[in-house]
């Protein structure tokens, strides 16, 4: 059995050579639009934590905000996360990139039963490191780490930090209509210096993406987060997903995009995302 | 696969962000979770109480003596006792929950201690918990016992939230040498999945009759907002200190003072407060802590144990007080003190608003002993019998210790009072005072700095709720004399041994700084009870409920001084037998107390489909019990998250003897978010049929534990208390039953938890049967108890029987009885003078079909022993049968009419609603202006010249009301009774 941990590495270490001698205009990468390989960005963690990234290279500077709302009302819970961060993408020399969301602003709300409190902290933030593979003419991979830093404030007695790994893809189907998506293994660790509490959590995603206009992309797809570790409900969740993209001149993207899960233990209603950013190619 | 990807991720993960977490050095105790082994370190550092004494203990609870002293005391087998020279504390065994808790690992008791004295414990419980619902208490686990001594004894209890097994919580108790109370820190580490919101606090159920908490907050002091725990934000406040004064006799007042921050969020009522960490939302893996000093002090008034917290604020924060002394001396320069009653003194910035700072109870030389916050100017409110004296005095305070002028208060006056028999020998009875002029009684109402303000206690003669003299009520004891303080100005005293003996009264006019004397008579009306009818009354509290400041002693003595033969002992989860009392007062022949419980669900649970908010099943009696001390709760079952049925088969195994069950208040409002009535708490409709096609029929017919329904309780109350809209409901409620064949004996009761404001005996019942209290046979009684053999009455005497086929005449009873083919209801009226009657009601399977009116006598002389015979007649059996189709139930009732009242708020079957802007007709019109919970309002207090004056100043609020227990009539002679249907 080939272990995702082994093949995501080795594809990373092995394939991180200077650019494949493909003609750059054929990959899946080089759509018309500034953007290709963008599953829909809903994150359901802290920052972009545990959300299958992009798999193509750009240059991006964002503007991200991200609410994630769970009404539990049989159980007297309801929580409600509001998150604003600058996040950006940087193309290393040679191959590869870097991503990066910074500390930003972190809002909380929780009610339990009547009992209510809420919390404005920094945020988490993440470094990613990204190598994307050419594999075939209309297929690009592009495995990647990421860590999540403990810039939090919200924790009183413990510090959270987590690592990722995983693979994002992007298949160009057609012209207008791009498959995007792949799997990561998110790891979060909150330690108190006593006891660390382990979150872990591999999630595959699949989002459709189809382009009819240069200024417009619609999205739709689906991912699975499990909890391997849970004998008893390891199935997590099944999230439908779906993002809108705006490209209202040239690089400007307004991306809308929504997770709502739907199967699982996770009772999170929706998580939706804004972001406001400008996106160049290589 | 997953352990090389843990494998790996963890060690990139510590790579990236390992520096950055805290090192082990910085954190301690249990913020990684409960491994069993982990010890919240020792909390509150800065405190440093110094004494003489180093004495400190912590042990096992083994025997009877280890518990304190007090009616709320509970400790039991199994629970740990630690302490010192200054006090005692007691957490319950992990098994044992009392009160709201799920488990164990409360603080039960608290007590002070001074040498050989000991106060009385008034603390009902102390629990951990992070939110209002049950799913957010602490559920103890394991008790852990530390001994470090002479340094500190420990007692660690570990757990995890009730509904959360991923969150634990761990709670260091802590005694040092010469603290005047526990350090207590709690450590709780969020091991589960979702942010949790918390307000780490410790919930304090004081019950809502006993303790009066206190907070210096502008405006507030010993009154708070409303609380609501719907909208408990709105509740809550920052406070620098939390006390509480207890009302009982020996009292402990206590204090909390947050020791890890200056001020501790949380709110107050006299039912239940929360002081804690300030609310704050706990990520999954995060920890939190809360450290705070629970202080005791022995003694009346607030400041025994607010000094110690201003003295510990001083130790932790830095915050600077003085003592403050003096002395309170009446107009001859006399001592004042010794007693709340006589006087209590209130602190408060000099400032508007007024912070109130500390309140004092003289002792009784006089003197007072306050710490108050330093560099400051104040101001003392006094309060004598209740009433704040006007005019204060003001004072400032540097940094050193300041003792005041001698404060002086008007005299107040003194009454002597003798209550005989008319053969002067002395009698035990019921003596109370009200203003001889209706438009006075304003000026003579007190309260406890605001609290316990009932518009009948006038004048206040000490808190209502407590002992003798509460409210505007004495008790005389065998001596038949009692000596009381009073205020100044013209008043009726009145004597009474319950409503089947005369009623005496006088006008006094009690004067300043001298002594009134006052002779009364009471009699026994011999002619109004037949021979072998008990007097019993099934549901009675005393200070060993949770919501009951009434010293043993005195509940026993009104027993007597009601009338009362036969007691149902039902304290709020404890068994009770007032053994010692009646034993010390010497009137076991007087009356009989079987020892019983009344179940009351604090712990809510999801008890029917479709319900909005989780539930409990509302309060049962149940006797007689077995009493034992030494056990938890005295021997009460532990009665939370059970349907009744199941809660029927725990108990079984614990009557003494046959035991009776009762539902108690069936369509009582919840309260404090707690369903008191079980009916309620099902929302059952009695116009609705009871089936198995619906809910509410399913869950009243089915046997959760496998043995009893829920519905199989034996009585059910139908009239409680004096409240009319309990008779219009309940009454309601029993027909329904009785029409669907649930035949179930219908009881009155008076729920007393007070000498004055629910006053015991009414209403009561009449057993009927061959039973006396000398030689009492208990099986027999309690055989008639559930036979319906009763009628109940807050003073009207229904004496009835039918004439049957084999020539006997039937009394009211379950049994089902075949009519005389002519046969005839015979009805006998009888009433004491002072109880008004009006008419007389027959009801057939739940219809109305004949109102008496004349015929029915008229009062003679109200404080005479004549006339008590109103009514007496007998009408055919057919006449009143007239239209019955099969076989029948007919229950007699009599006294005032029915208070007029409909079902107008949400058609439920259930009367809502009474005629409140008297234009004749209930209707929604009567509804404006009002809230919803006002829409059903009682009949206003009579005038002097109102019939029904006087047995309204002897037990207020009474509507004169008695009903008989069915006739169950096999009207078919099929040897079956079939009921009638809805």
């Amino acid at each position: 059995m080939v272990r995702p941990w082994f093949v995501t590495l080795g594809l990373m270490i092995g394939l991180a050579r200077p650019a494949a001698a493909a003609d750059v205009d054929d990959t899946p990468c080089n759509a018309e639009q500034p953007e290709a390989g963008a599953p829909v960005r809903a994150p359901l963690g802290p920052s972009d934590f545990g959300m299958v990234p992009e798999a193509c290279p750009r240059y991006e500077l964002s503007l991200r905000g991200d609410m994630g709302v769970l009404i539990d009302e049989p159980g007297f819970y309801g929580s409600l996360d509001l998150g604003a961060t600058l996040r950006g993408r940087v193309p290393l020399p040679g191959n590869g990139w870097i991503s990066a969301s910074l500390p930003g602003f972190a809002y909380t709300f929780v009610a339990n039963a009547t009992v209510e409190a809420d919390s404005a902290d920094l945020s988490a933030s993440t470094l990613g490191l990204h190598v994307p593979v050419p594999v075939a003419e209309r297929l690009a991979i592009a495995p990647y780490v990421r860590w999540m830093l403990p810039t939090e404030t919200i924790f009183e007695n413990a510090t959270r930090f987590g690592f990722e790994q995983g693979i994002a893809f992007v298949a160009n189907l057609h012209p207008i209509f791009e498959l995007t998506g792949g799997y990561a293994i998110p790891l979060l660790l909150t330690s108190t210096g006593l006891g660390t509490h382990s979150v872990f959590m591999p999630t595959v995603a699949l989002d459709a993406g189809l382009r009819p206009w240069r200024w417009l992309e619609a999205m739709a797809g689906a991912a699975v987060r499990v909890v391997p570790g849970d004998d008893d409900d390891a199935f997590e969740s099944l999230d439908v997903r779906a993002a809108l993209r705006f490209y209202p001149h040239e690089g400007l993207l307004i991306d809308l995009g929504g997770a709502f899960p739907l199967l699982g233990r996770d009772r999170t209603n929706a998580a939706l995302g804004l972001g406001v950013g400008w996106i160049a190619p290589e | 696969m997953t352990r090389a990807v843990v494998v790996g991720a963890v060690a990139a993960g510590l790579l990236s962000a390992g520096v950055l977490a805290p090192g082990c050095s910085e954190v301690s105790g249990c913020f990684g979770g409960d491994d069993g082994l982990c010890v919240p370190e020792s909390p509150c550092p800065a405190l440093a109480f110094t004494c003489s004494d180093e004495e400190l203990f912590v042990r096992v609870v083994a025997s009877a003596s280890d518990r304190p002293p007090g009616l709320n005391a509970l400790a039991a087998r199994g629970d740990v006792l630690i302490g010192n020279s200054r006090m005692l504390a007691v957490i319950d065994a992990p098994g044992s929950p009392h009160h709201l808790a799920t488990s164990g690992g409360s603080l039960l008791d608290l007590v002070a201690r001074n040498g050989d004295e000991t106060s009385a414990d008034d603390l009902n419980q102390m629990l951990q918990t992070v939110g209002i619902l049950p799913a957010d208490q602490a559920r103890y686990h394991r008790l852990d016992v530390i001994d470090r001594s002479p340094e500190l004894v420990a007692v660690i209890a570990r757990g995890t939230l009730d509904g959360r097994p991923d969150t634990h919580i761990v709670t260091r108790y802590e005694v040092r040498p010469c603290e005047p109370g526990v350090r207590v820190r709690t450590e709780l580490y969020h091991g589960g999945r979702d942010p949790l919101t918390t307000l780490l606090s410790d919930a304090f159920w004081w019950g809502g009759r006993e303790i009066t908490p206190f907070v210096p907050l502008p405006g507030q002091g010993f009154v708070y907002p409303d609380l609501d725990l719907l909208e408990l934000g709105d509740s809550i406040f920052d406070v620098p200190f939390m006390g509480a004064q207890g009302h009982s006799d020996d009292t402990s007042s206590y204090g909390l003072v947050r020791c890890d921050e200056s001020t501790a969020e949380g709110f107050q009522s006299t039912s239940v407060s929360a002081l804690g960490k300030a609310r704050t939302v706990v990520l999954p893996g995060d920890a939190i802590a809360y450290e705070r000093f629970v202080s005791v002090g022995g003694g009346p008034g607030l400041s025994r144990a607010a000094n110690h917290a201003y003295e510990a604020r001083g130790m932790l924060f830095g915050e600077p007080s003085v003592v403050v002394t003096g002395t309170l001396v009446d107009e001859r320069s006399a001592p004042v003190g010794g007693d709340e009653r006589r006087a209590a003194l209130l602190f408060s910035d000099a400032a508007d608003p007024g912070v109130p700072r500390n309140q004092a109870v003289p002792d009784a030389d006089g003197s007072f002993f306050v710490r108050l916050p330093s560099r400051r100017s104040y101001r003392v409110q006094v309060s004598v019998l209740g009433r704040a004296l006007p005019g204060e005095t003001a004072f400032a305070v540097e940094n050193e210790r300041l003792t005041l002028e001698p404060i002086r208060v008007p005299d107040v006056g003194v009454v002597a009072v003798t209550v005989t028999d008319p053969d002067l020998s002395p009698v035990i009875a019921d003596v109370v005072l009200t203003p001889a002029e209706a438009q006075t009684a304003a000026d003579f109402r007190g309260s406890l700095h605001g609290q316990f303000d009932e518009a009948h206690c006038s004048p206040f003669l000490g808190p209502p709720h407590g002992g003798s003299p509460a409210c505007n009520r004495v008790l005389v004891d065998a001596s038949g004399t009692a000596t009381f303080i009073a205020p100044p100005g013209v008043f009726w005293i009145y004597a009474s041994r319950g409503p089947f003996a005369t009623l005496d009264r006088r006008m006094i006019e009690i004067r300043a700084g001298e002594t009134v004397s006052a002779s009364l008579v009471v009699d026994d009306i011999d002619e109004l009870l037949p021979s072998g009818w008990l007097s019993a009354d099934f549901h009675v509290h005393a200070g060993a409920s949770f919501d009951s400041s009434l010293p043993e002693r005195d509940r026993a003595l009104s027993f007597v001084a009601s009338g009362v033969d036969v007691l149902a002992a039902t304290d709020h989860d404890v068994v009770t037998t007032y053994a010692a009392a009646i034993a010390s007062l010497g009137i076991g022949d007087e009356v009989v107390v079987m020892p019983g419980v009344e179940t009351t669900g604090q712990v809510l649970f999801d008890l029917r489909e479709g319900a909005d908010f989780p539930q409990v099943i509302g309060h049962y009696n149940f006797w007689p019990l077995h009493a034992s001390s030494l056990a938890p709760r005295n021997g009460a079952p532990d009665d939370e998250r059970l349907e009744p049925g199941a809660l029927f088969d725990r108990i079984a195994a614990l009557f003494d003897g046959t035991g009776v069950r009762q539902l108690n208040h069936p369509f009582a409002e919840n309260v404090f978010g707690r369903d008191e009535g079980y009916l309620t708490a099902l929302e059952y409709d009695p116009r609705q049929p009871i089936t198995a096609t619906d809910e509410v029929g399913r869950q009243l017919l089915r046997a959760p534990g496998g043995g009893r329904r829920n519905i199989d309780h034996d009585v059910q109350e139908v009239m409680n208390g004096a409240a009319t809209e309990n008779f219009a409901k309940y009454r309601r409620g029993w027909f329904a039953l009785l029409n669907q064949g649930f035949l179930r004996g219908g009881t009155a009761n008076s729920d007393s938890h007070t000498l004055a404001v629910e006053v015991l005996g009414y209403p009561r019942n009449l057993v009927i049967g061959d039973h006396d209290v000398v030689g009492f046979d208990r099986e027999a009684f309690n055989d008639d108890v559930r036979r319906g053999r009763m009628i109940g009455t807050n003073g009207p005497i229904i004496i009835a029987c039918v004439d049957t086929e084999d020539g006997g005449c039937a009394d009211p009873g379950l049994a089902h009885v075949r009519p005389a083919a002519d046969g005839l209801l015979h009805i006998e009226l009888r009433a004491a003078p002072w109880i008004p009657v009006q008419e007389i009601r027959i009801i057939v399977n739940g219809e109305l079909v004949r109102t008496i009116v004349n015929g029915v006598g008229e009062l003679l002389d109200p404080f005479g022993s004549q006339g008590v015979l109103l009514y007496a007649d007998a009408m055919p059996l057919a006449e009143l049968l007239a239209g019955v189709e099969g076989d029948a139930w007919i229950v007699i009732e009599a006294g005032y009419p029915l208070f007029p009242a409909a079902d107008l708020i949400d058609d439920d079957g259930i009367l809502d609603t009474t005629d409140n802007n008297g234009d004749g007709r209930v209707d929604t019109r009567d509804h404006e202006g009002l809230d919803e919970d006002d829409y059903y309002r009682e009949p206003p207090a009579p005038d002097q010249d109102d019939p029904r004056y006087h047995v309204a100043i002897i037990a207020p609020g009474t509507w004169p009301t008695a009903f008989t227990n069915p006739f169950v009539l096999d009207l078919n002679g099929d040897g079956e009774w079939s009921a009638p249907g809805l």
